[in-house]
């Protein structure tokens, strides 16, 4: 019985993986790994590898976002004679996301804002698991972005999205768009390297702004029958000019307002 | 040994029929079962911390939205005979801040009940019970209240007393995690078993020579789904332990090895090593005179029954025991106190007490204590293992401490007594702190600090006594000096005023020199006392068996009561 007890691993990789696309008529639900990251927190590149391999994993199926946001420790500019780590990631949205969900250590996820294991904001240990229960299920909600403009002139970035509900819905259900940047090299506090200040960090998915209010618009409330479809349009959103929007991207999502679950989510390219 | 968590050990009892009605149930369902000669007797106690919080931007005190934090306790015991059953009642709407140190807990409910009742030899335990095998290293059920720790079981336990010395207990079942309106479990199943054979009751010669040799073992398993798309995750991650104690008239030793298979978990960084520890302790004490030698090495050894738990305090299977003095005065016990390394330290601590003899030339006419303490803690001797295909992590050698010193602490204390029964105790600390690898403050340098502090008791008069409290802290490092000066009032039984101030200077920065002055009022009668406070606490740590949870800067008033019948 003790030794049944005991399951030696020699083999840890798994291997192939991925998913099987199945039925592709089907709309599939997307899921949303938002990862509390901060500029000083020295384990949070091993977070961001970790969402990056089940980014490999899963292809478009998982989003990522990095909200830089948690401890002020981990996430505040500092105010260094070299001018390490002065850059301010933080947002105003992903602020109150921070305090709202208590993200009161980082890395900290929340992968679709569902409960695993009887938490809401998980470990980066968990995310590949809590992702594996979302990924796959048929979706209740499709979001289409039918047109994405970003006016290089003025700055601006505008679109178009549909959401349409998949099935009978009821409850009050919020969308929420993201505008992200891919690439900014800045210092990064890294445990992983040596010496772990690293000037020239590679960060992604960085949360840039919200193009909306930080908790969303309200796209269906009540019941909502099955096949109904709602617009949320954004016009001229100012971009400010140090963004590279040429590794920019929109992600929006939608969520039910009373369990601040995500069940759906998409993502484009700014300037396509 | 559970019991005595709840903190049931001085409760008196209260007649049945005085309770209310649920246990006026619960009392019928036992006298059904034993007959109506005793109903039994029903104990309880209640504890309650409240603030009220203010904003304090000076010291970085923060107002939750609801201005005020709860935290409340109520146990109820029915015991008659060997049966017993209670439950415990739990609120915090809301907690208080940086409470409890793991998942938060939230809302009014049940945090904790039982039935037990014994059987010749048996002993049966379901629902929520606290159990520890051997130090604990690769099992311990336990509470902490103050640092919000709780690893209760909910499940089966078992206890056999097999006769000849030999002991034995089994548990299975699921820990508490958190806390919504009622416990709530982790997703791993514990299956525990152990054995302890008492060698003076197997032979009774050894009792009568006042000696005793007890061995243990004992076999803890964790079971938990593999979900991860990534890697192959062990789902029944095992370990054992085998343990050793020798008492006689003077001496203690006890020695304990365990292991515990591949258990890759966040706080590892997922690495397959397999974990060990082993803890080392002799002492000897006859009158006047004790010492003691320790030492111990964890190596790969948290465990917990949720592989992803959320932080390093939720969850844990096992207890790590510290080998470090815990400092009861405030400026070492909360700004620099040592936090046991689960992925791997090596520490050592010697410990000597001798009292001079009264009327010698030290000891005076009443006698003069010193203690003399040191302890070290390194990091593992240990190698990360390059292309590592398996996981796991790095080599080390058994025992072998690394470079890098955690933590070292040389402390030394002198306590006389004097003619009018004052008494005078002085305390010198010298302290080696990794602030960096304690308190995980990257890049923080190594503090190193020396403290001073003058403990004057006084009586005044009869049940009047009066405590003076000098604490200074030396260091260039950090915040710079501390100073705290304590005068405590009693009249004994009834009352207690105190007032604290602790101030900060000499650190980098001027604008820091903060004042944090804190007056307090007590009162007891009876079960019952209430104790209150108000001002300013200093953000700082707060250890228990070096377990520590970080205690954020408050300002406003706070009430503690507690209660028992």
């Amino acid at each position: 019985m003790l030794f049944s007890s005991c399951d030696y691993v020699t083999n840890p990789i798994q291997e192939g993986g991925g998913i099987d696309p199945g039925d592709t008529t089907t709309v599939k639900r997307k899921v949303l790994l938002e990862d509390f990251t901060g500029h000083y927190c020295a384990n949070c590149p091993e977070a961001a590898l970790v969402a990056e391999q089940l980014h490999n994993l899963y292809g478009d199926l998982l989003i990522i976002v990095g909200v830089h946001a948690g401890p002020s420790f981990f996430v505040e500019p500092q105010n260094n004679p070299d001018g390490s780590y002065a850059t301010d990631f933080r947002t105003p949205a992903g602020d109150d996301y921070a305090q709202f969900f208590s993200i009161t250590a980082l890395p900290k996820g929340m992968v679709s804002r569902r409960e695993f294991n009887g938490s809401l904001t998980l470990s980066e240990g968990s995310w590949g698991s809590a992702a594996g229960e979302i990924i796959g299920e048929d979706a209740i909600i499709k979001i289409e972005f039918e047109d994405v403009q970003y006016d290089q002139n003025n700055n601006t970035v505008s679109t178009d999205i549909s959401i349409e509900a998949l099935t009978e819905l009821s409850g009050e259900y919020k969308c929420i768009i993201y505008l992200i940047e891919n690439d900014i090299i800045d210092w990064q506090f890294d445990n992983s390297a040596s010496p772990p200040d690293v000037p020239d960090y590679d960060h992604q998915h960085v949360l840039r702004d919200n193009l909306t209010p930080t908790w969303g618009t309200t796209v269906f409330s009540g019941t909502i029958s099955e096949g109904t479809v709602e617009q949320v349009n954004v016009n001229n959103f100012s971009l400010d000019p140090a963004w590279n929007m040429d590794n920019g991207h929109l992600v929006a999502y939608v969520y039910d307002d009373n369990t601040s679950e995500v069940f759906q989510v998409e993502e484009i390219s700014v300037n396509q | 040994m559970w019991g005595s968590k709840l903190g049931l050990s001085s409760i008196r009892p209260f007649r049945l029929f005085n309770s209310f009605p649920f246990f006026l149930f619960l009392s019928v369902i036992s006298l059904h079962t034993f007959g109506q000669s005793d109903p039994g007797e029903i104990h309880g106690n209640l504890n309650v911390d409240a603030q009220y919080y203010n904003e304090d931007s000076t010291i970085g005190a923060t107002v939750p939205p609801e201005q005020m934090g709860i935290n409340a306790w109520g146990n109820v015991i029915y015991t008659r005979g060997k049966f017993s059953a209670g439950l415990r009642f739990e609120s915090y709407e809301p907690s208080m801040l940086g409470y409890p140190a793991g998942q938060p807990y939230s809302g009014t409910g049940i945090g904790y009940r039982y039935v037990s009742y014994k059987v010749d030899e048996l002993e049966v335990t379901l629902g929520n019970f606290f159990e520890q095998f051997g130090s604990g290293m690769i099992f311990r059920a336990y509470e902490e209240r103050g640092l919000g720790v709780d690893n209760a079981m909910d499940g089966v336990r078992l206890r056999y007393n097999a006769g000849k010395g030999l002991y034995l207990k089994g548990a299975v079942g699921r820990q508490r995690f958190g806390f919504e309106d009622g416990f709530t479990k982790g997703p791993g199943i514990v299956r525990a078993i152990d054995a302890e054979l008492s060698m003076n009751e197997l032979f009774p010669s050894l009792a009568d020579n006042g000696k005793n040799i007890t061995l243990g073992g004992s076999f803890v398993s964790k079971f938990q789904e593999d979900k991860d798309p990534l890697l192959v995750l062990p789902e029944n991650v095992g370990s054992f332990a085998g343990r050793a104690r020798y008492t006689n008239a003077k001496w203690n030793i006890f020695a304990e090895y365990a292991h515990k298979i591949n258990d890759p978990n966040v706080q590892n960084d997922f690495i397959y090593k397999d974990g060990q520890g082993m803890v080392l302790q002799a002492n000897y004490s006859i009158k006047g005179f004790a010492f003691g030698l320790g030492a111990h090495t964890y190596d790969n050894m948290s465990f917990q029954s949720d592989r992803a738990a959320p932080t390093g305090f939720d969850l844990n299977v096992n207890f790590l025991p510290p080998l470090t003095l815990p400092h009861t005065y405030n400026l070492p016990a909360t700004l620099y106190p040592y936090a046991t390394q689960p992925n791997g330290e090596v520490g050592f601590q010697g410990d000597l007490v001798y009292k001079f003899k009264k009327k010698s030339k030290l000891g005076g006419k009443y006698g003069t204590t010193i203690a003399i303490n040191y302890a070290s803690v390194f990091s593992l001797d240990s190698t990360a293992i390059p292309n590592d295909e398996n996981l796991d992590g790095y080599k080390t050698n058994f025992f072998s401490p690394g470079d890098q010193m955690y933590f070292q602490d040389f402390n030394i204390k002198l306590h006389k007594k004097f003619k009018n029964k004052s008494e005078l105790v002085l305390t010198y600390i010298n302290m080696v702190y990794d602030i960096d690898v304690i308190q995980g403050k990257p890049g923080d340098p190594v503090i190193f600090a020396d403290f001073a502090i003058v403990d004057y008791s006084i009586p005044l008069k009869k049940r009047h006594n009066l405590r003076i409290e000098l604490q200074h802290l030396w260091t260039k490092q950090d915040k710079g000096n501390w100073i705290t000066g304590l005068a405590e009032y009693t009249i004994s039984p009834g009352w207690f005023f105190s007032i604290l101030n602790q101030f900060n200077y000499g650190g980098p920065v001027d604008t820091k020199q903060i004042n944090y002055p804190l007056g307090s009022v007590g009162y007891t009668k009876g079960g019952n006392r209430i104790q209150v406070n108000y001002g300013r606490q200093r953000a700082g740590i707060f250890c228990v068996g070096g377990v520590c949870r970080q205690v954020p800067a408050a300002n406003g008033l706070s009430v503690s009561i507690t209660s028992t019948f």
